[in-house]
């Protein structure tokens, strides 16, 4: 978008795969005429549909560009990772980087104290083939990533929960942009790579209000749905049904690294809602929870769960480069029998 | 230069005074959100020419946290 864009053009842009505005364009159903028509409201075009509004608020737009051309290269940059249609492969393209390479930051990339934050975005760059990175929505849903990236040459699409932004909790904003980035992959046959650390679906009156439940309902769903490649990098966190995200069915592979802690509840929070009762008739009930607490603590590390239904095998996080390249190359052959629009049967919650 | 915050948090412990000279991506202060330590970092070399928060203050995203004067 380089300028107003209202009405069913207006549609036409949630519609798209990918979508681009300029920061002096707006877009929106109906404009600053309707508006006071129908709601006797005087508003000007950038409050209702600029990109803070577009970008931002309502995630309709993925991207922002500084300049029209910009926004061009920008949809140049998103369409050199997709095939030509759904009948064909993503365009494979010769790698100038080492399909061996081990990435030594990445032994010391996930803080020794489990609270402390780090910037997801490094990891998935020391991954991926040098310089194959392309965000898509970095300013929506922020506590999920979704990039684009070619590892060992292949197209791939990207999702990692940022601990940076509210916990790393997939928000309704977090849940919508990653359901529809993984449609965007399955449509066009992008394998998918997740990088976990989530402590769960976000909870909270606004959460709640804000459909929580529906939306983590839908993305579950989309990544049952997806049959492409779709592997799963544990790097610390991953607990509750947000486990779902590192897909564990059909051919999907999930890794851990030795930083993995997981369960159905985080033990801060979780220990207070399932022994309540036994917490609050102690002597002295702070002690107990901290107590249990700790001693849930111990056994969430992956180290201390080697008898798990899906157990999770342990990676050196050097190796995580080299165990992506291997899975992407045994999976393509699989991946390539399933050209063509995919099939979706019964309704998305 | 004003080092803004990314997110709405708390200014949990600030980890430089003012008139310190910091390299980039040294620690500034780290913000507490969701039971998360962010850290701020600076973006570039320079000079810490004003703290404009204090510690245990709340903060929103876009707030200016410090102002660097580039070395």
């Amino acid at each position: 978008m380089l300028g107003s864009v209202a009405g069913l053009p207006a549609v036409y842009v949630g519609e798209a795969h990918f979508s681009v505005m300029t920061k002096t364009a707006e877009t929106f159903v109906g404009g600053p005429p309707m508006v006071a028509q129908a709601l006797g409201l005087t508003v000007t075009k950038q409050a209702l549909g600029d990109w803070t509004v577009q970008a931002k608020t309502s995630g309709v737009v993925n991207n922002v560009a500084d300049s029209e051309a910009d926004a061009f290269a920008q949809i140049r940059r998103f369409l050199s990772y997709l095939p030509s249609n759904v009948w064909q492969l993503p365009p494979w393209a010769e790698p100038a980087d080492d399909p061996n390479r081990r990435e030594q930051s990445l032994i010391s990339a996930i803080p020794r104290r489990r609270t402390a934050a780090y910037e997801v975005r490094r990891i998935i760059e020391a991954v991926a083939d040098i310089g194959s990175t392309f965000e898509i929505a970095p300013l929506y849903g922020r506590a999920m990533v979704t990039m684009l990236a070619r590892i060992d040459g292949f197209p791939v699409a990207v999702l990692a929960n940022d601990c940076r932004r509210d916990g790393g909790a997939m928000t309704p904003a977090a849940c919508i942009k990653a359901e529809r980035f993984v449609d965007v992959a399955d449509t066009f046959h992008l394998p998918i790579v997740y990088f976990a650390d989530v402590p769960g679906f976000m909870v909270g009156p606004e959460s709640e209000a804000g459909g929580i439940i529906r939306f983590a309902n839908r993305v579950q769903a989309a990544v049952r749905e997806a049959t492409v490649p779709y592997i799963s990098i544990v790097i610390r966190r991953m607990y509750g049904v947000a486990s779902v995200m590192a897909k564990s069915d059909g051919m999907s592979l999930r890794y851990a690294w030795p930083s993995a802690e997981s369960g159905s509840l985080v033990a801060q929070g979780g220990v207070m809602a399932a022994y309540r009762r036994e917490i609050e008739a102690a002597p002295d009930p702070v002690a107990r929870r901290l107590e249990i607490e700790a001693r849930f603590q111990r056994m969430a590390s992956v180290l201390r769960q080697p008898g798990l239904a899906q157990p999770l095998e342990i990676i050196d996080p050097r190796d995580t480069r080299p165990a992506i390249v291997d899975y992407l190359r045994k999976s393509h052959a699989v991946n390539a029998t399933h050209l063509g629009p995919k099939l979706r049967v019964g309704m998305r919650p | 230069m004003d080092v803004r915050s990314e997110i709405a948090a708390l200014v949990w412990e600030i980890e430089v005074a003012e008139g310190a000279q910091v390299g980039a991506e040294d620690v500034l202060m780290i913000l507490e959100s969701m039971k998360m330590e962010v850290p701020v970092v600076a973006p570039l070399a320079g000079r810490v020419v004003s703290i404009r928060v204090a510690e245990g203050a709340r903060v929103n995203e876009d707030d200016v946290l410090a102002v660097i004067e580039p070395a």
